[in-house]
Formats: structure tokens, C-alpha cells, sequence
């Protein structure tokens, strides 16, 4: 392992896109290789004599440079490994200058390498956060948006409500949370939930008002009840919406519970405890290892809502014609 | 309710009329219209856009409601006929699902409002066997697409679709407004030809909005002109022309007598003095 992959928590916002190809190349990484070792075995059992396997491991080289995986094309994979090569520069020439501001690249690695347990321990706890708020946003806010959807009365008294509380900066909530619910996993749990919960709701509840005018019209005339319409109409309908706003809740929902760890260290632990108390210690190693670890969980979520975005949404636009 | 009783109107309309906005932005779409369309006819409403044909279909496609007199299918309203499924109704663009296969697109609205199927079985005239959309998608030439996913299709597969999707429900009435409107002209002449074949093997009755004379004389037993300013019907032209209409028909004198009866009646309509505003 390098070093030159550590700067990557600086860039996390600007990553994000190109983490989101991460899933398909490499699901054709893994097809290529296979694929290489069935033609080339096959001859070996099937025909005895010397020039067929030849021929046959000259076709399957051909084939595989035909298909070579896009992600393997310096056009590729150049530009980015440059980009995190000068990062990677700049940030050393940067510690050498400011021993405040940047901690070397190997400090950090040595403290990941040192303790890997400690790190993986305190981010298993804060993913746990992560997740479980979310669920509990995902499943409060879907069901209200239903009802937004289907109760005008509903609709127009909680929209402009859930607009506004949407812009609100929802994490500053975290230290009210701690004096009412003290430094258990509570106040976690509900920042990470309030901050996911606005932007799925908003999302949801256009994506069931998106159904085309035609299409209602249609099932009008053969008068389709409601919960039919909900089903099978504008659930679907709604999905590319859902999955927008996951891709913003996912990486969101780390942020709510490292901020809201911040705010209640002591007996709780998980990575945002760490990095305030290794900010008291001036461990500045410390703190951007955990930062590097968020980062990589953050990537990884956004990874994985998108591997599953393409699955349950093949039938959509945005994945119908795919650019390359 | 008797859906084949010949002797009644397929759909009675009667001082039909509808009213948007108010005050300075009062519009008339419909002016006290009266209409009376026999069962198993083909009907076309045609006229300059703002005439209210397409209000008209909406009304007895119970998507609207009339603000004053009443709109009958079947001696039903047409919020009860929507509920047995006595009508099938083909919107402008296809308004097709884009996650369901063409197959499911056209056996969805089977599977929806499943008491009126029981209805229908419990009135014995009414009883009939869902027909097999697989061959009904064959016989439109849509057998290889029945598996694909709408947007893979062309414009005129997508409404070939729709209608597939319409005339599976096998209703009573047909309500098709501006179908092709947006087709080319060779696939829509097409279209045209394929609706009519469908159409000869039901009984059901059919209002077709449009904007097109030839397309009007060509479908139609019934031409139906209608004028703007207030929304109202102009004439009624019985179009007397041999079945099945082959494109070859299109060029006789005879189709162009009634292309011109139609023209004529129209530009009549348009140079008309605006009735007073309706009271």
C-alpha cells in the first residue's frame, strides 16, 4: 500500500462522482480474468492436438484485447491517478512546511497500520448509527409521504414545513439532544434521522405526484382505486426520486453521527468521539485517519446506492443510454 | 343497464355544458351540446382547436363532469360505466409504463378494479371471456416487441400499444382522443388501417377526436363538426362509404365529396359570428 491514497479525505466531495463508477468496473474485473481461463482449459480437454490450442488461446487473446475492461484504458485511469499523485505531493510538501496544519502521509499511516483494531471498532460503532438512523428516517418518511401524497389537507399543511425544516442546518440540533437524552446512542440515533429524514420525504412525495397527466387518465377510466394507483403506478413512478435522495442521505447519514458524537463524547465512543478527543491530545495523525476511514465508508454507501440505483432502475433514462 | 340494446343510444348527451375559469377569463368549452350516437358507430369529432371536442370526451370519459345537463352511456353514468369497464380509453401520447414489459403495460388493467370483471360476469349479457392479449399483440405485429420495455419502442408501436391496451378491456365504447396526432403521415395511415381491422371484430362504439378531415371521412360512419367560441356542434355528416376502407378508397371521388363536405362545413363553422356569450 502506498501512501499516495491517503489524501483521498481531502477530496471527498469532489471523489464522489468518480467513486460512483467504482461498482461496474469491478464487476467486468472480475468477468475478464474468468472468462480468459474457460477458453483457455476448454482445448486442453477437448482437443488433443497442439496447433487447435494454439489457435484457441490466439483467439481468446483477442478476444479478451477486445473487450479489455474500459477502466483498464490509460484515458481511464491516468487522469485520476495523476490527480492523486500531485495531492499526494502538495499534502507532504505542506506538513514539511506547517507540522500543524498537516500531519505527514506515513504518521498517518502508522497510526492506521499501528492500531487497526481501535479504528475499526469506533467505525463499526458510528456506521451502526449511521444506518439505523437512517432506517428509521427512511421508513417515518416514506410513510408520511404517502400520506402527503394522497391527502391534499396533509399535503399543504406539512410541505412548506418539511421544505424549510430541509434548509435548516438539522446537525445544530445535536447539542439540545444531548441535554435531553444525555450520552447514550439517542441523540445519534435522531440527528442522523432528523438530517435524513426531510430529504426523503420531499423526494418521495414529488416522485408519487410525478405520474404523467395521460397515464392517470388512463387509469381513471377503469377506475383503478388508490391503493391500486399507489402500487402499481406511482410507487414505481416515485423510485428514481427515492433513490436521489439516498444517494444524498447515505453519505449524509455518517455526517449526522459523527456530529453528533462530537457533541457527546465520554461514554459513548464511535469515530467522531475519536477524532474530538485526539483533537484535545493534538493527535493530528489520529484525526485524519479517521477522517480517511469516513471518507471510505462514505464512498462505500454511495458505492453501493448506486450498484443497486442501476439494478432496480434499468428501465429509467438516466440508465438507458449511458454516455461510454 | 342493457349494453346491447340497439335501440337506445350507445351515448346520449344531452345540454352538455362545461364552463373554465370566471370573470374576464370565463371560457365556454361546451355550450348546451347535444348529441345522440347510435351503439356500434364509428364517430369522429373534428374542429379548431378550443371547440371542446376533447372536453367532450372527457366528460364521457368521466374525467370531467358536466356543469349543466347530463352525459349517459349505456343509460349509465359515466362514472358507473368507468366502473364495469365498459370503456377503453386511448389518450394522446401512449401513457404507457416505462418499467413494464408491452405484455404487462396491456394485462395491467385486468388486473386493476377487479370487481368490475365480477360485475360484467353477473350481468349474462355482458359475460365474455378476457380475450388473449398475446394473440391480440400479434395480430397488431407487436409479437417481438411484447417482451420489451416501452421506450425501446417506436411512437407508433407505443400507440399501437395503447391501443392494444384500450381494446383488450373489450368496452362497450372506444374513446380515442387525437391518437396519431403525433405520428408521421405513413405511420399513421397505417395505424388507421390496423384500428379498423381491430375494430371490425368488436361492437364496440367508437368516439374519435381529431383535428385531421381525411382521417375523420376515412374511420368514420359519423362526422361530427364542431365550432368555437362557445364549444358547439355545427353539423352531423353520415359519411356513406363502403367498408373496409382500403387506402385505395382514399383516392376516389367519392372519399373526396365528403373530405370537401367536411372542409366546407368547418370553414363555415370558423367564419360564423361568435354566438353571444353564453348566459
Amino acid at each position: 500500500m502506498t501512501a499516495i491514497d491517503t489524501p483521498t479525505p481531502r477530496t471527498d466531495q469532489t471523489d464522489a462522482p468518480e467513486v460512483t463508477d467504482a461498482p461496474e468496473p469491478a464487476a467486468t474485473a472480475a468477468d475478464a480474468p474468468a472468462a480468459t481461463v474457460a477458453t483457455g482449459t476448454d482445448p486442453a480437454t477437448g482437443a488433443p492436438a497442439e496447433q487447435a490450442a494454439s489457435e484457441a488461446s490466439a483467439t481468446a487473446t483477442e478476444a479478451a484485447a477486445r473487450r479489455m475492461p474500459k477502466f483498464l484504458r490509460p484515458s481511464r485511469w491516468a487522469p485520476i491517478t495523476v490527480m492523486v499523485l500531485v495531492l499526494g505531493v502538495l499534502w507532504q510538501i505542506g506538513a514539511e512546511q506547517m507540522p500543524y496544519l498537516l500531519p505527514p502521509l506515513q504518521n498517518i499511516w502508522s497510526s492506521l497500520s499501528g492500531n487497526p483494531l481501535f479504528y475499526i471498532e469506533n467505525a463499526w460503532i458510528t456506521l451502526q448509527e449511521a444506518l439505523i438512523g437512517l432506517a428509521i428516517a427512511f421508513v417515518c418518511s416514506s410513510v408520511l409521504a404517502i400520506g402527503i401524497s394522497e391527502i391534499p389537507l396533509v399535503r399543504r399543511a406539512v410541505m412548506p414545513v418539511a421544505v424549510v425544516l430541509n434548509v435548516t442546518p438539522l446537525v445544530a440540533i445535536a447539542p439540545a439532544l444531548v441535554v435531553a437524552f444525555g450520552f447514550g446512542p439517542e441523540p445519534k440515533l435522531i440527528v442522523t434521522a432528523l438530517i435524513c429524514f426531510f430529504p426523503i420525504l420531499i423526494n418521495v412525495a414529488v416522485g408519487l405526484r410525478s405520474v404523467p397527466t395521460p397515464v392517470l387518465q388512463f387509469y381513471r377510466t377503469v377506475n383503478a382505486s388508490r391503493p391500486e394507483m399507489l402500487w402499481h403506478v406511482r410507487i414505481p413512478s416515485s423510485l428514481p426520486y427515492l433513490f436521489a435522495a439516498l444517494k444524498i442521505v447515505f453519505p449524509l447519514s455518517i455526517v449526522g453521527a459523527v456530529v453528533a458524537e462530537m457533541f457527546a463524547p465520554g461514554a459513548a465512543e464511535g469515530l467522531g468521539t475519536t477524532i474530538s478527543l485526539a483533537s484535545s491530545n493534538n493527535q493530528l495523525q489520529v484525526i485524519y485517519a479517521s477522517i480517511f476511514i469516513l471518507a471510505l465508508m462514505g464512498s462505500a454507501l454511495l458505492a453501493i446506492v448506486t450498484a443497486v440505483e442501476r439494478r432496480v432502475l434499468h428501465w429509467h433514462d438516466t440508465h438507458r443510454h449511458e454516455p461510454e | 343497464m342493457a349494453p346491447h340494446d340497439h335501440t337506445a343510444p350507445a351515448i346520449r348527451i344531452d345540454g352538455a355544458r362545461k364552463v373554465y375559469g370566471s370573470g374576464a377569463t370565463r371560457m365556454t368549452a361546451l355550450h348546451d351540446v347535444d348529441l345522440d350516437i347510435p351503439a356500434g358507430r364509428f364517430v369522429s369529432v373534428i374542429g379548431p382547436s378550443g371547440c371542446g371536442k376533447s372536453t367532450l370526451l372527457r366528460l364521457i370519459a368521466n374525467l370531467e363532469s358536466t356543469d349543466a345537463g347530463s352525459v349517459e352511456v349505456f343509460g349509465e353514468s359515466p362514472d358507473s360505466a368507468c366502473d364495469g369497464k365498459h370503456i377503453g380509453f386511448v389518450p394522446q401520447t401512449p401513457a404507457l409504463l416505462p418499467w413494464l414489459n408491452v405484455l404487462h403495460n396491456v394485462t395491467l388493467p385486468h388486473r386493476v378494479n377487479r370487481r368490475a370483471a365480477r360485475k360484467r360476469k353477473a350481468g349474462a349479457s355482458a359475460a365474455r371471456p378476457m380475450p388473449d392479449m398475446e394473440q391480440l399483440l400479434r395480430d397488431v405485429g407487436l409479437g417481438d416487441a411484447m417482451h420489451k420495455l416501452p421506450p425501446e419502442l417506436s411512437g407508433g408501436m407505443q400507440q399501437r400499444v395503447a391501443i392494444v391496451r384500450a381494446l383488450g378491456l373489450q368496452p362497450d365504447v372506444l374513446l380515442m382522443d387525437e391518437p396519431f396526432s403525433a405520428l408521421d403521415e405513413f405511420t399513421r395511415e397505417q395505424l388507421q388501417e390496423q384500428l379498423l381491422d381491430l375494430w371490425d371484430d368488436t361492437t364496440a362504439t367508437v368516439v374519435f377526436v381529431t383535428h385531421s378531415v381525411t382521417e375523420a371521412v376515412r374511420l368514420s360512419d359519423q362526422v361530427v363538426v364542431m365550432a368555437p367560441r362557445p364549444g358547439r356542434i355545427v353539423d352531423v355528416i353520415d359519411v356513406d362509404l363502403p367498408r373496409p376502407r382500403s387506402a385505395e378508397l382514399m383516392t376516389s371521388d367519392a372519399f373526396h365529396h365528403y373530405e370537401d363536405l367536411v372542409r366546407q362545413r368547418l370553414q363555415s363553422a370558423w367564419h360564423s359570428p361568435d354566438l353571444p356569450a353564453a348566459a
